[in-house]
């Protein structure tokens, strides 16, 4: 059983009587541990299939197993409690709560879940650990700098222990060395963690981190390919 | 969470509150304000002595044909005064008012006559502090003798002792008997400006009838007033030959009958002024929801975020109800305390008008309990509209929303 599986899925977006479809019917499947890298020019729709996989939308039609799960037979609040205990999100603009600190950033996802109050201090303080961002604990998350913001919210998306990371573009708003120190976290979450990551991207170089690179072109798989020359921890990231 | 919500915007927080507090206040005032008077009338009427029942002419229906009703005289007087009729009864004095010229040497000045009973004096602790008091054979054969309160003591004779001096009240002559010191003032008639006679005096030499304006019944204890209020009632009927009750010429009247009354007019004037206060907490309740609306907008990504961190419709809804009720009981606890306050002052300054009795402070525990119960329901109320806008919001467009 695939951790993730998308069959002919389809999305039309429709306002004011006017239909875009912008997927088309998107079919593949990615194993539990995998790092996949999923391409796209802007509006190829590579961001859509993220937010259908981390069940924050739904597909207008097709369908979408996570875990052996079906969406369809899924209510809103099942989504929340999927999103909360097997999924981490890591956006390009990061999404840290202003005024907070990185502490209680990394606890915001706990605060819905089912985990006993006594164990989130633990919790968070292990995940701000494994982004190498201890020194920062109690520091204010919006005085941080791109790359320490999203190592951030890498801790957040850590917390719950989920099954799957999905980072839309998450070196996006980053310099190149602050962008390579973030890759070099999500392979050795891969590597050693065996957490499945999913990354949204249009640049190749990114995407080499990746096994695999499925590219979408105007809302249909393009291709999907094995990395040959996957780029590793420490490669560097034009350092 | 939410603490900190509010706590950022501070001065937004507290503008918006304002509504509430006035809203609250105003609430508490007018429910404590209302006791406070109520306590002072009922202490007034308590001074008056307990038990104390008054039988006056007329029903008390204000209408012409009151007006021409049947006095109360000497007659019924003496029913009532039978004790196998009337029971329980300890005191009972007639009162009968005159106002007249009252002369002494070149000075005279108008008074209040006051016609009454040797048990007057002690039913309304109408003892003299100088001389004597006049006797019940005094009473029973009218005798011309009288008691000067201080003001007419003082107009009168100055420092000089009136003591078996007479004085002309009309064409009378009366001898003084006896005389008070200043007295605070009870229910209606100021002792000071009164002078004390006995009533068959004032109604044989200055009114010429055998009637009264009052009967003042003392009953031997507050469980017994209702009894001999009904045998007052069933006695009267008697006299003046009366079979359908609703038809009663007369009136009898206990603290009770008076309290109820006062009660039941301040509860109108209590609900009334509540619900113009309502009003206010309508007004402040549109202000947390309008502001609700605003802080949801402002943190539409933040909704986005949270949702996508796994937060529920419910988790959302309750964050911002949750920030709405804490506001609004924020304003509540404000608005108890400005309210208590203000029924402080309130209650100094009816002190310092009213010579009368002092009226004790008391905010009823209820009033406190509605400012919250009402500031709690205002917060959800007006919070809920924000607050399922906010949990229908879709992750993605509140993520996207710039």
């Amino acid at each position: 059983m695939s951790l993730i599986e998308l069959e002919n899925i389809t999305k039309i977006y429709a306002s004011d009587g006017i239909e875009t479809p912008v997927l088309k019917g998107v079919s593949f499947k990615i194993e539990k541990g995998e790092f996949v890298s999923i391409m796209g020019p802007s509006g190829s729709g590579k961001s859509t299939i993220l937010h259908i996989m981390g069940f924050l939308d739904r597909p207008t039609d097709g369908l979408y197993r996570f875990n052996g799960k079906t969406m369809d037979e899924m209510s809103d609040v099942d989504l929340a409690r999927i999103r909360n205990k097997e999924i981490g999100f890591v956006f390009q603009m990061f999404f840290l709560l202003p005024r907070t600190t990185v502490l209680e950033n990394v606890k915001l996802p706990l605060l819905y879940s089912e985990v006993p109050e006594k164990n989130w201090q633990k919790l968070a303080e292990e995940a701000v650990k494994a982004v190498g961002l201890e020194h920062r604990m109690y520091h204010d998350a919006s005085k941080l700098s791109g790359g320490e913001k999203q190592r951030v919210a890498i801790a957040r998306a850590l917390v719950n222990k989920p099954k799957v990371i999905f980072a839309d573009e998450p070196t996006g708003n980053l310099d190149s060395k602050s962008g390579g120190v973030v890759m070099d976290i999500l392979e050795k979450l891969n590597d050693e963690d065996k957490i499945t990551i999913v990354l949204i991207t249009h640049e190749s170089e990114t995407a080499e981190y990746a096994e695999r690179i499925i590219k979408i072109k105007d809302g249909e798989v393009d291709s999907d390919r094995i990395v040959e020359n996957r780029r590793k921890i420490g490669d560097g990231y034009h350092k | 969470m939410a603490f900190k919500a509010i706590g950022i915007n501070r001065s937004r927080s507290t503008l918006t509150i304002l509504g509430i507090v006035i809203g609250i206040a105003a609430i508490i005032a007018v429910m404590s304000i209302g006791k406070i008077t109520e306590s002072m009338i009922y202490n007034q009427i308590q001074s008056l002595g307990s038990g104390i029942i008054f039988v006056e002419p007329g029903s008390h229906s204000f209408d012409a044909s009151s007006m021409f009703a049947r006095r109360i005289n000497e007659k019924d007087l003496e029913a009532l005064k039978n004790p196998e009729k009337v029971h329980f009864v300890k005191y009972i004095a007639p009162v009968s008012i005159y106002s007249g010229k009252v002369t002494y040497g070149g000075s005279n000045k108008t008074y209040t006559i006051l016609g009454t009973s040797g048990d007057a004096m002690d039913m309304f602790d109408y003892n003299v502090d100088y001389g004597r008091m006049f006797t019940d054979d005094d009473v029973k054969s009218g005798t011309q003798v009288a008691l000067l309160g201080s003001n007419v003591k003082e107009y009168l004779f100055g420092m000089g002792d009136p003591i078996g001096e007479k004085i002309k009240i009309k064409d009378t002559n009366f001898k003084v008997i006896g005389y008070y010191n200043d007295r605070a003032q009870k229910g209606m008639l100021d002792l000071n400006k009164t002078v004390v006679i006995p009533y068959t005096a004032v109604n044989r030499y200055l009114k010429g009838t055998d009637t009264f304006e009052q009967l003042a019944v003392k009953s031997e204890s507050d469980s017994t007033v209702g009894a001999t209020a009904e045998d007052i009632r069933y006695t009267l009927r008697e006299t003046h030959d009366i079979d359908d009750p609703s038809k009663d010429d007369f009136s009898v009247a206990t603290p009770d009958d008076f309290m109820k009354q006062i009660g039941s007019v301040m509860a109108i004037v209590t609900i009334l002024l509540t619900s113009v206060a309502a009003i206010s907490l309508v007004v402040g309740g549109i202000g947390i929801m309008n502001i609700m609306l605003v802080s949801v907008s402002e943190r539409t990504r933040e909704i986005g975020l949270r949702k996508a961190l796994g937060a529920t419709p419910g988790d959302i809804s309750n964050q911002f109800l949750f920030e709405s009720i804490i506001l609004t009981i924020l304003g509540g606890i404000i608005g108890i305390l400005f309210g208590v306050g203000l029924s402080y002052v309130a209650m100094l300054i009816i002190n310092k008008l009213s010579t009368a009795s002092e009226a004790s402070f008391v905010v009823p525990p209820n009033a406190i309990l509605i400012g919250f119960g009402v500031s709690a329901f205002v917060g959800i109320v007006f919070g809920l509209y924000p607050a399922r806008s906010a949990a229908k919001k879709h992750p993605i467009e509140a993520l996207r929303y710039e």
